[in-house]
């Protein structure tokens, strides 16, 4: 991926509370996939998703969707990193 | 520049961070998210799509909007966002947005068959002047018309409500919102007889019962499921229930999926009800203290024209059923006649569908007795290939979850009960069960309408953009509260048209009929969003009617006017939501409109300068017109009155409904907008605020009548999130009608049902009313009686399957903003059908082939879906109406609830073929 596209997604996903180890363990072994932070009592992981379009993002939080044990998963952040370009892929522009 | 590794994980790291403060989950390293980019300027804001209203962060920098967040502060959505919500920047930067006016031009002229070319707004607004005083010379203000949105800010609502129903004396104003709500308005007021639900979203978390009915809030109310599904996580014992036509992403979370057949959600509720009386499951005291029982007529028609004269030949069998009904065999068992006779039913009480009348507890019971779980099973099974036993079962379930005294229950619906041919009834039978169990206006029950669009409660019905409404519930064929709003209005007596105007689907008719021949479309894209489009393409196109469409793209709607104005985005404007809950949110300008592209109101403050007092306020023709204090078929000249309030006849409509003294007096710059910038203010180069003008104005109609609002201001503070109305020095109320909580509860009662409309009424039996006088029913609601009644099509005569239309969750209604977002376009390019894979394979069909879908009234391709989201049950299909490539709604049928007027795009009759 090159540094121009490369962009960062922050997902909720939430599990069932007996789910949550395993469900962890899968999304840490998917590619550009990490678990940053865990609340058993809630069910809820904090993922960071590294993809090189929007695209990509979308495409990944359906597939988290659609993993056995995952109940939710909900896009929270999104950011392209400002030192790269500082705005978000539009087609056209305000004046 | 090149992004190295050590910068990757410090981003990683704050992204993490930023996420896990929006949900409330630790984090190792939470360096927080001002990390990402100091130079980013963060701003509270509101969502533009549904109508649960989440909280968003938008972030701009350089004049453009760079990037959107959940707002963690937002009690709503509390730090989370859907794909669409996250899509509230992209969407003001699609490469189509519209920069400058368009209009239909041949050799230099307006010409109805020209191309669009681009004109000045003084050319766009000279003809459009033109075109409507040559339509309202020949047909009075009945001939003009405007459609609006439950997109509409509250301003813009409540300016689009002044120009028409104060201004040019037409109540030819209706939102799309009658396509979304209006039947549960009707259910509001006839129960209850103020708009609006009793409690908030805070019963999502005080429940055990979730019962979803019609309402697929996975995918079209994603954050507030997300509440549901964790509340159902963390807490031991709650239940999730969800009552659908066909499968999907909400049965997915859900405990039990009950499907129905369509139209039979009438038949369980009764079922359930039955169950309650006959457990003695009924909440007595609460019964008895605070309601009373009603029913109304059956014999009400199908909302479909009364005349033949537009209709298509292969629409003549259906459109019959609005004059007169036989009904079916489950019909007749329903209404507690003999099955074995037949019944052959005048629908005279079409006119009059929402007339209603007292019964007794007796009669009620009565009603109820045909709905045995026997009988209602073997009707309400939607599903062939299901074990009638295990339906039983569910029912039963069902029945138990609702009659059970120490279970909490909320009820949520939206677009399965409100486009419905019995809207209104469905709506009330959901408040009869929760009333007859006293589950209603309490902390974690409640029957609780959802809504579709982020401003159908805030605008549409709040400030009463309807055809037959005024602000704050008041309706114009009340004399009194024509009075009351004159009086706010400073306008002379009898200027408001006490006739209500067309509905939404009327000015369709109308434009196809000649009745109406000028319309402005605001907000909304109804060419595409109104059943039965052939009809109304063929008005717009074909004959000599001028159709101004406002928006931000061009949309379908757009391709067929024949003048287009550009519009200012949602957060290019300034502006306020009121969401599902009574949440009044606000949102301040943060980027500039593109080009030309200005915002809706400074379009109506501007065309107001066109018309003098003269012009409009004279004698004006109202055909049908007879009202008390009138002239049949007229409304009289106000011009004398007019002078004795100062006015004169040649002063503009501007100058007298906008730029009023006292909205003059609120300029501009205010400490409120301090750093932004006001595109209304820019524009007209003005030196006062019209959005606060507009709103401190409309504010009026709701202080101390139940609806208060706060200060324009006070929606701007930092600390404030939005607030529920009524709000009583400054405390918003969570559950409406409960003396814990609500300060309009009269003294000394536990629950006050206090909404003033429609609270007096005759005695009578189910067959009819008596002849005694009404009774006062202050501070009660209404338990009413509604039978099973068949749909206005079914299945049968070469059209055999069932036809359900609706939305997915990348796209919001009909893709005009969604569909420029290219991720969201990508997950979701077009609209497909969804079939049950026999129905497919029967047809010769498979997944991914075009299928030709035709009805009574026309035809469309789809791309054939066999698994994927949603299930369907054999005899169904499905096809979302977001991709305009896809019109379906040429196909479905424009049949609506005789009382609400609101379409019932969930089922009609259609034949599939491989196309």
């Amino acid at each position: 991926m090159t540094a121009s596209d490369w962009s960062v997604s922050g997902l909720c996903v939430m599990a069932r509370h007996d789910d949550m180890e395993a469900v962890e363990a899968m999304l840490n072994r998917l590619p550009g996939i990490e678990v940053h932070g865990r609340d058993p009592h809630s069910g809820r992981l904090v993922v960071v998703q590294e993809r090189s379009s929007i695209e990509e993002h979308k495409q990944g939080l359906r597939e988290l969707q659609s993993l056995p044990g995952v109940l939710a998963a909900e896009l929270v952040v999104h950011f392209q990193d400002p030192e790269d370009q500082s705005t978000p892929t539009t087609s056209g522009g305000a004046s | 520049m090149k992004t190295n590794i050590s910068r990757r994980d410090f981003v990683k790291t704050s992204v993490a961070a930023a996420t896990a403060a929006a949900v409330g989950v630790p984090v190792a390293d939470a360096s927080g998210d001002g990390a990402l980019d100091p130079a980013i300027a963060w701003e509270k804001s509101v969502c533009r799509f549904c109508g649960v209203g989440c909280g968003v962060m938008v972030g701009t920098k350089d004049g453009h909007i760079a990037a959107v967040k959940g707002d963690p502060e937002n009690p709503v959505n509390r730090g989370l966002l859907c794909v669409k919500g996250y899509a509230n920047a992209e969407i003001l930067y699609g490469a189509d947005r519209l920069h400058k006016p368009l209009l239909r031009m041949k050799n230099g002229r307006f010409d109805k068959q020209g191309d669009f070319s681009e004109v000045t707004w003084e050319r766009a607004f000279d003809e459009m002047e033109r075109q409507f005083k040559r339509v309202h010379s020949e047909l009075g203000p009945t001939g003009v018309g405007i459609m609006g949105s439950g997109q509409y800010t509250i301003p813009e609502g409540y300016a689009a409500v002044k120009l028409a129903k104060a201004g040019w004396r037409t109540n030819n104003l209706d939102p799309n919102a009658r396509q979304c709500m209006a039947s549960a308005v009707a259910a509001f007021m006839q129960v209850y007889g103020i708009d609006e639900p009793a409690g908030c979203y805070d019963d999502i978390e005080l429940t055990d019962t979730v019962v979803t009915w019609g309402a697929n809030m996975a995918e079209m109310h994603p954050m507030l499921w997300a509440r549901v599904v964790d509340h159902r996580m963390r807490t031991r014992g709650v239940q999730l229930f969800n009552l659908t036509t066909y499968s999907n992403r909400t049965s997915e979370c859900a405990d039990h999926e009950l499907i129905m057949a369509p139209q039979t959600d009438l038949a369980i509720w009764n079922y359930i009800a039955r169950e309650i009386v006959a457990r003695n499951a009924v909440d007595t005291d609460f019964v008895e203290a605070h309601c009373v029982f009603a029913t109304g007529p059956t014999d009400i028609g199908y909302g479909m024209p009364s005349t033949d004269e537009y209709a298509f030949p292969a629409e003549l069998d259906t459109l019959a059923r609005q004059r007169v009904v036989t009904l079916s065999r489950d019909e007749a068992i329903a209404q507690g006649l003999d099955p074995d006779e037949q019944h052959v039913v005048e629908q005279k009480a079409a006119a009059g569908a929402g007339a209603h009348w007292l019964i007794s507890f007796d009669e009620f019971k009565k009603g109820l007795e045909p709905y045995t779980l026997d009988f209602t099973a073997q009707l309400a099974k939607g599903d062939p290939d299901e074990d009638i036993e295990d339906f039983k079962a569910k029912l039963q379930l069902l029945a138990d979850y609702y009659a059970d005294p120490k279970r909490k229950v909320v009820s949520f619906w939206t677009m399965g009960f409100n486009q419905h041919t019995r809207g209104t009834w469905v709506n009330e039978q959901a408040y009869m069960v929760h009333l007859l169990t006293g589950k209603q206006a309490k902390p974690g029950s409640g029957a609780f309408s959802l809504t579709g669009q982020p401003s159908a409660c805030g605008t549409a019905r709040e400030v009463g953009t309807f055809c037959h409404r005024l602000p704050s519930d008041m309706v114009v064929n009340n004399a009194a509260h024509r009075a009351r709003s004159e009086e706010i209005w400073k306008l002379p007596a009898k200027t408001i048209n006490p006739k209500p105007g067309s509905h939404i689907t009327q000015m369709m008719r109308d434009l196809e009929s000649g009745k109406m021949r000028w319309l402005w479309v605001q907000v909304t894209n109804p060419f595409q969003s109104t059943a039965n489009a052939n009809h109304w393409l063929k008005a717009a196109r074909e004959m000599d009617n001028f159709i101004v469409v406002s928006d931000i793209y061009p949309t379908y709607s757009c391709k067929v006017a024949d003048l287009i104005l550009p519009c200012a985005g949602h957060y290019e404007k300034w502006g306020l939501y009121g969401n599902s809950e009574r949440r009044t949110q606000a949102w301040r300008q943060v980027v500039a409109p593109p080009g030309e592209a200005r915002s809706d109101v400074w379009q109506m403050l501007e065309f107001s300068k066109r018309f003098t007092l003269g012009e409009v306020w004279g004698e004006q023709p109202v055909q049908g017109l007879a009202a008390k204090g009138f002239d049949d078929g007229k409304l009289p000249d106000v011009l004398a009155t007019a002078a004795q309030l100062g006015y004169r006849p040649d002063q503009t409509l501007y100058e007298v409904l906008f730029a009023t003294p006292a909205a003059r007096a609120i300029a501009w710059p205010d400490p409120v907008g301090a750093d932004h910038r006001c595109c209304t203010v820019d524009a007209g180069n003005l030196d006062w605020f019209p959005e606060k003008a507009l709103f401190e104005e409309y504010r009026l109609f709701g202080l101390h009548h139940a609806h208060d609002l706060a200060s324009f201001d006070t929606y701007y503070r930092d600390d404030v999130r939005g607030l529920r109305w009524p709000v009583i020095d400054g405390k918003e109320t969570r559950w409406r009608f409960n003396s814990a909580y609500d300060s309009y509860v009269a003294d000394g009662s536990e629950f006050d049902f206090y909404g003033p409309a429609l609270k007096s009424l005759k005695e009578g039996t189910l067959a009819g009313p008596g002849s005694g006088e009404p009774i006062s029913l202050a501070g009660k609601a209404k338990i009413f009686y509604r039978p099973y009644a068949a749909p206005a099509e079914s299945p049968g005569d070469g059209y055999d399957l069932w036809l359900c239309t609706g939305r997915v969750l990348e796209h919001w209604h009909s893709g005009s903003m969604t569909r420029r977002v290219p991720e969201l376009n990508a997950a979701q390019p077009r609209a497909q059908i969804y079939f049950h894979p026999a129905d497919a394979a029967a047809r010769g069909l498979k997944r991914n082939d075009v299928a030709l879908i035709e009805s009574r009234r026309g035809q469309v391709r789809a791309v054939v879906e066999i698994g994927g989201r949603d299930r369907m049950p054999r005899g169904m299909v499905y096809v979302p109406w977001f991709d305009e490539g896809v019109p379906i709604n040429k196909v479905t049928l424009d049949a609506t609830c005789p009382i609400s007027k609101e379409i019932d795009f969930k089922k009609c009759a259609v034949r599939v073929s491989k196309a």
